[in-house]
């Protein structure tokens, strides 16, 4: 965030003039809050997001909204370090412009011919559908009389909408005054970032911040709900001691903020996604959380965001571009985000601090300049030009263009406009309304249908068959392998290509079976597993704890671009993933041309080293294979049998290290299956391909372990074909989803309905379910089995007490749609996702 | 000559270690004097060794997350860590930033810089002069602000502009006409692009002779032409000082010395970062004593700091209400408070969000004080660091089941509480401590601020023992844990 410096000027230090909080009239957000808001509900159009939250509320009452029908709401996006305004509007008939911007200069070609004489930076294909469609106005030359070519002192000029004197308020800021009357309002205007610019800061009342993601403190959580409000009404008695902040002390207004920050959170969370679910792009993120805002109609009428770095002194090729097209972006998703009600009412304004020298120096970048052409654009925007290109004619080295609209006269006429007046008190000197509207706000207006941005769940490849592989390392953060030599840090989502890698097909591939290990992560944290180009779902694949080595598998859907993506929620870790087969199309005539399909089997026993089940009783030494055969037994057919999919189990082994699985007959692959920890039972599901002699062979690479094996399915030509799904939550025992709100118990089981949900379709034959433990109060285990069938002798998951555990489960489906999950000891929260299904 | 007394001795530890440490408090208050106090913390370590990270030279991210972790870990642990505190002002006020700096290496050249020579040991001064020439030839600054590739024919003004607008000078005190010739004279200074590292262009110098406030410059040997623009604004070296051009735009200062501008604008910022933020200004008295230390030591630095920190203006309460902890100070007071390790204490995202990302200055103007920090997005960034503290604390808490209840402690750096001592679960366990009543929430209050070493007035104190006694009255006895939390959330706590 670029705001104007302190150490610049005095008349910087009014930026960080205290906000009284004390005169905001709470009224109205006391009325917002404290109502126990759900989780989710969102505000359809014309309707308030109170309407969905306040019980009992009457959406009478609020006519068409908090906000009058006829109100406009605008947009204001901060281009800051200073825009290159002749590469963004760009003057192609000027033999100048290509001689002094040289070649940084956008050949006529190039851009989007606006007419003969103008044609838009190529990445603004969307300001383009808006001049088309008469709705774009770029108003050139606007600017100050430049003296010091500051981007701080320029900045508050623009900020403030003031051009001499010191700036003591923004122009935003000075309108809020006046609004209502003078009744302050926390949810009239808005910064979106994490600081207040001057722009919003008026001389009795100021903006209120929203942060770039759902506020989670400050939320009451589901189980825990009463702890929570208790502990923020103690926050709020300890931020207002008697009654109200005193806010002539620093600890006064620390006190309020922590009281905004509960007020906002409860009243936005329910608006806001979660920052990992937001575009990458911060600027895009931001104006996606602006049209929610709208929508939820909470009474914003000014919302502004930032975003940067436009300050190209050197390498703007680079730079320039990336930032145009991140505008673009912002500016679709935020009409595709926008509820087409509002579409009428709302303007997008642009500013920055100075366009940049004509003349390009040669570090492949341009200087700190002057003048430059914005956007104003909406349904009730009149399009066209408006002021005047500035001329380059006679210009030298260090000159700057001159200036032809003033700043004043810009804000003035959005001001009068569009925000229903009080140009000439906000901004005295403004003089002349530019008429850049051709109509005032109006739901009627005739606004552009949005273009949607990419879909955000493409829809599942459809059914598909397996192809088991030998087991090939395609991921690993240690050493560079499939992506940089770099841990995945807090909050980072790494892509991992799929399709075309070692062996696999460049197209038609729908899912992935994966074996991935997090490896020692600075804190505990979580990963989830996604296909890439789709909102990161709310679920957990994998549970790293500091310090260890933890594998699980997993199932999962491929994205459009052949990858998936990895998401990390905290601290940093090592990852490796290493791919045990794929899932491509399948034949929809059964024409059984392949083993790829999956039988689905209740859970059975077919290894057992602790008591001479499939291989003789004793323990695994490292080093030393172990052969286990595996068709014919426990269910799996004597041939014609591709792969089989265990759940193994490593028990009390006496080192750290790990399990490698592999089909006879073949060379030992580099990769792992299961890793375990000294005297630990950790399992994790996997598939392996099997050997001509049907068998598998297992070897442990370190120190002496008991190993038990679950057979609960194979791939044959008579199975079930797979179908990934958007990873979904179908059972938290936290918070009553899926099954009752309570703690599973000692030799309780949990039934849970797992078709006709999340895209599971009534006919499914199994189900790829992630199941997680949270914090056992002892050491148990987990089975799932069919819903209807005895209960087998086989464990799905061994969680140890205290921890937060995961493992990929197939489970066959029981005859109601239901599977059935036991836990042996102690009690325990579940929560299963699902990931695929079988059909 | 400021009061010596508990109060004033905890306010300059808070303000220059970022805490104020029970031992340190001891230490100060068994010397006699503020004076004396105020060289026991500047008493710092001559060479602190570098910054360390562990990562691979190829895992350049982590490695930045790690040196930031490493710095603020000292800013913790050291006995002594004013230094460091020093080094945080300079990476603010001579910002780089890791991106343009091009990662970790350049940017843990430019920060150890700062740490050693940012106020020097004892007996060792750091100088004002020196530091900003050693830095601007540094790989970071010259990247950061394009003087890598300011050429005679070339010519990028952005470092001479900073150098003059926001380094030394202040805005106003110059003309377009100086930061011309200042451009011209720093032209020639680039980083070799092969291996990374400082190169002389003679080729690319502009070789004219310059006139900057009023000296001429740029005429000597060409390599040391930039380093003349600083000896003119500092009034140090042979050229002589500046002066401040009749037609600059700040009219108060015209046809002063530039020295005495420069100086008392290097003291407001210092003032700003420990003093107060409030007033936007200096008080004139203090500011008068710096600007003295300066312009007869030739700007060197352990004065300068010294006169700030023994003066009455530092003391009063003006000064004392007048700062709210950075995200940084912050984080570094709740790692004190619960022992935790940087790396799960201080997040970066959630540095980043509460509007104080180490390595990641927002600009090149650096991080603003107090109102900058306080609003409700930022608000929630820093109670959110405040609950990322409880996992560590309470790991011992969760591990064992309930039957091994009297094993199970929340671990602070001064002791432990025990599950058994919050609430009586199960009733009394064979192998068990002996039953005994749960801790009464004053008691357990008291023992927390004990435990975490924290200052809290009394009305903050009883606040959590309210809420603690309201959940004995509804019969929730264990959510009394929450009680540590609440401590840290205390506004007192946000407060420099």
């Amino acid at each position: 965030m670029l705001d104007p410096d302190i150490s610049t000027a005095d008349a910087m230090r009014h930026l960080h003039r205290p906000v009284d909080a004390s005169s905001l009239d709470r009224r109205r957000f006391l009325q917002l809050v404290g109502m126990g808001m759900g989780a989710g509900a969102l505000a359809g159009p014309g309707s308030s997001v109170l309407d969905a939250l306040v019980p009992g509320h009457d959406p009478s009452a609020w006519a068409a909204g908090p906000i009058g029908a006829e109100d406009g709401v605008v947009v204001v996006i901060g281009m800051y370090g200073g825009n290159d305004g002749l590469n963004t509007v760009v003057p192609i008939d000027d033999g100048l412009y290509y001689d002094q911007h040289g070649a940084l200069a956008i050949d006529p070609g190039d851009t989007l011919p606006l007419d003969s004489n103008t044609g838009l930076n190529p990445a603004l294909t969307e300001f383009k559908r808006f001049w088309d469609a008469g709705q774009l106005a770029i108003v050139e030359g606007v600017g100050h009389a430049q003296d010091e070519f500051s981007h701080f002192s320029s900045m508050a000029k623009w900020m403030a909408g003031q051009t001499t004197g010191l700036p003591t308020s923004g122009w935003i800021g000075r309108w809020l005054d006046d609004y209502l009357g003078g009744e302050k309002d926390l949810y009239a205007a808005a910064e979106i970032g994490h600081s207040l610019p001057l722009h919003l800061i008026g001389n009795r009342s100021a903006a209120t911040t929203v942060p770039v993601g759902q506020p989670r403190f400050g939320v009451p959580r589901d189980w825990r709900s009463e702890q929570d409000r208790a502990m923020f009404a103690s926050i709020r008695d300890a931020a207002a001691p008697g009654g109200s902040p005193d806010m002539s002390t620093w600890l006064g207004r620390v006190g309020a903020a922590q009281i905004d920050q509960l007020d906002v959170a409860a009243t936005l969370s329910p608006i806001i996604p979660e920052s990992e679910q937001l575009p990458a792009d911060q600027i895009v993120a931001k104006l996606e959380i602006a049209a929610r805002l709208i929508n939820a109609n909470l009474g914003f009428r000014v919302l502004s965001a930032g975003f940067g770095d436009f300050d190209s002194h050197a390498g703007q090729p680079a730079q320039h571009p990336v930032r145009m097209r991140e505008l673009n972006s912002a500016i679709q998703r935020f009409f595709s985000t926008l509820n087409a009600q509002w579409a009428g009412r709302v303007t997008v304004m642009t500013f920055s601090e100075f366009g940049r020298t004509p003349f390009a120096n040669d570090g492949a970048g341009t200087d700190h300049g002057s003048s430059a052409p914005h956007f104003v654009l909406g349904a009730g925007v009149k399009g066209g030009f408006y002021g005047e290109r500035p001329s380059l004619a006679g210009l030298q080295r260090w000159e700057r263009m001159p200036t032809h609209v003033d700043l004043r006269d810009y804000y003035g006429s959005v001001l009068d406009g569009w925000l229903g007046g009080g140009a000439g008190d906000v901004m005295p000197g403004a003089r002349t309304d530019l008429n850049l509207f051709a109509n005032g706000p109006s739901a009627e207006l005739n606004a552009l249908p949005p273009v949607s941005p990419q879909s955000d769940f493409p829809s599942p490849g459809g059914r598909a068959e397996f192809v088991a592989m030998s087991p090939q390392r395609i991921y690993d953060s240690r050493n560079g392998i499939g992506g940089p030599a770099a841990a995945i840090g807090a909050g980072q989502t790494v892509k991992i290509q799929i399709a075309g890698e070692g062996g696999i097909p460049a197209s038609g591939i729908t899912a992935v079976a994966v074996n991935l290990t997090s490896i020692r992560p600075g804190a505990n944290t979580f990963m989830t597993a996604y296909p890439t180009g789709q909102v990161r779902p709310e679920s957990s694949t994998l549970n790293p704890r500091a310090g260890s080595v933890v594998p699980n598998m997993t199932i999962v859907g491929v994205g459009a671009d052949g990858s998936i993506s990895m998401f990390n929620n905290r601290s940093y870790v090592d990852l490796t993933v290493d791919v045990l087969g794929y899932f491509q199309l399948g034949n929809s005539d059964n024409s059984f041309s392949s083993l790829g399909r999956m039988l689905p089997l209740s859970p059975s026993r077919i290894l057992d080293t602790r008591s001479g089940v499939g291989a003789p009783r004793a323990r695994v030494h490292g080093g030393r294979r172990l052969s286990l055969q595996v068709l014919g037994r426990g269910g799996v057919p004597v041939s014609g049998v591709q792969a089989v999919v265990l759940n193994l189990l490593s028990v009390k082994p006496t080192g750290n290290g790990f399990v490698t699985a592999w089909p006879s007959g073949t060379q030992k692959p580099g990769t792992a299956n299961l890793s375990f920890r000294e005297g630990r039972n950790i399992p994790n599901l996997t598939m392996c391909k099997v050997g001509s002699d049907g068998r598998i062979h297992l070897e442990s690479n370190a120190g002496q372990v008991d190993l038990v094996a679950d057979v609960v399915g194979c791939f044959t030509n008579a199975g079930q074909q797979l179908s990934p799904v958007a990873p979904a939550r179908l059972l938290d025992t936290r918070n009553g989803t899926g099954a009752p709100q309570q703690r599973v118990g000692a030799g309780q089981e949990v039934t849970l309905k797992v078709t006709g949900l999340a895209g599971v379709p009534a006919g499914a034959r199994a189900v790829a379910l992630n199941v997680s433990a949270v914090q056992p109060t002892h050491q148990t285990f987990l089975t799932v089995y069919p819903s209807g069938e005895n209960r087998p002798e086989a464990s799905s998951l061994n969680p140890d007490a205290g921890a937060v555990s995961a493992n990929l489960v197939i489970a066959k489906v029981g005859g109601d749609g239901s599977v059935t999950i036991f836990n042996n000891r102690g009690d325990v929260d579940l929560l299963a996702d699902v990931t695929a299904y079988f059909l | 000559m400021p009061a010596f007394n508990e109060a004033n001795v905890r306010h300059l530890l808070r303000r220059t270690e970022c805490v104020d440490r029970q031992h340190r408090v001891d230490t100060l208050m068994d010397l006699g004097s503020i004076e004396a106090g105020v060289d026991d913390v500047m008493n710092v370590a001559a060479t602190p060794s570098a910054l360390r990270s562990t990562a691979p030279a190829d895992e350049g991210w982590l490695r930045g997350v790690q040196i930031v972790e490493d710095w603020m870990q000292r800013m913790v642990s050291d006995t002594r860590s004013f230094g460091e505190r020093m080094a945080v002002f300079w990476h603010g006020h001579l910002c780089s930033e890791f991106s343009k700096a091009g990662g970790e290496a350049p940017m843990r050249e430019q920060i150890d810089l700062y740490r050693r020579r940012g106020l020097g040991g004892a007996g060792d001064s750091g100088n004002i002069a020196d530091l900003v020439k050693t830095s601007a030839l540094q790989v970071a600054m010259l990247r950061y602000l394009d003087n890598e590739r300011n050429f005679a024919d070339s010519p990028n003004q952005n470092f001479a502009r900073e150098l003059m607008e926001l380094f030394l000078l202040g805005v106003g005190n110059y003309r377009e006409a100086d930061v011309e010739a200042a451009t011209a004279a720093w032209t020639g200074h680039s980083v070799d692009w092969e291996n990374g590292t400082y190169q002389w262009r003679a080729d690319g110098h502009d070789n004219n002779a310059q006139t900057l406030l009023g000296r001429t410059i740029n005429n000597g040997a060409p390599a040391d032409g930039g380093f003349e623009t600083i000896d003119v604004i500092l009034g140090v070296g042979s050229v002589g000082p500046g002066t401040i051009p009749n037609d600059a735009s700040k009219a108060a200062n015209r046809g002063r010395s530039a020295p005495e501008v420069a100086a008392e604008f290097l003291s407001k910022k210092l003032w700003q970062e420990f003093g107060e933020a409030d007033s936007g200004g200096i008080p004139s008295g203090v500011q008068g004593a710096m600007r003295d230390e300066l312009i007869d030591s030739g700007f060197e630095i352990r004065p300068w700091v010294r006169a700030l920190l023994v003066h009455d203006d530092f003391y009063d309460a003006a000064t004392k209400n007048g700062l709210v902890r950075t995200p940084v100070d912050f984080s570094v007071a709740l790692m004190h408070a619960t022992g935790q390790p940087a790396q799960d204490a201080a997040q970066t995202y959630l540095m980043e969000r509460a509007g104080q990302q180490l390595l990641f200055p927002p600009n090149v103007s650096g991080w603003k004080p107090n109102g900058y920090w306080v609003n409700a997005s930022a608000m929630e960034a820093r109670n959110r660091l405040v609950e990322g503290h409880s996992w560590g604390v309470f790991q011992n808490f969760w591990e064992a089941g309930w039957d091994e209840r009297f094993r199970d402690f929340a671990q602070f750096p001064g002791g432990r509480l025990y599950r058994h001592e919050l609430w009586d679960w199960y009733g009394e366990h064979p192998e068990g401590p002996p039953a005994q009543p749960a801790i009464s929430s004053v008691e357990l209050v008291d023992r927390l601020i004990s435990y975490m070493d924290l200052q809290l007035s009394l009305g903050a104190r009883q606040n959590v023992v309210d809420y603690c006694e309201g959940r004995e009255a509804a019969n929730d006895p264990g959510a009394r844990l929450d009680a540590f939390l609440l401590l840290l959330l205390s506004p007192e706590l946000h407060i420099a």
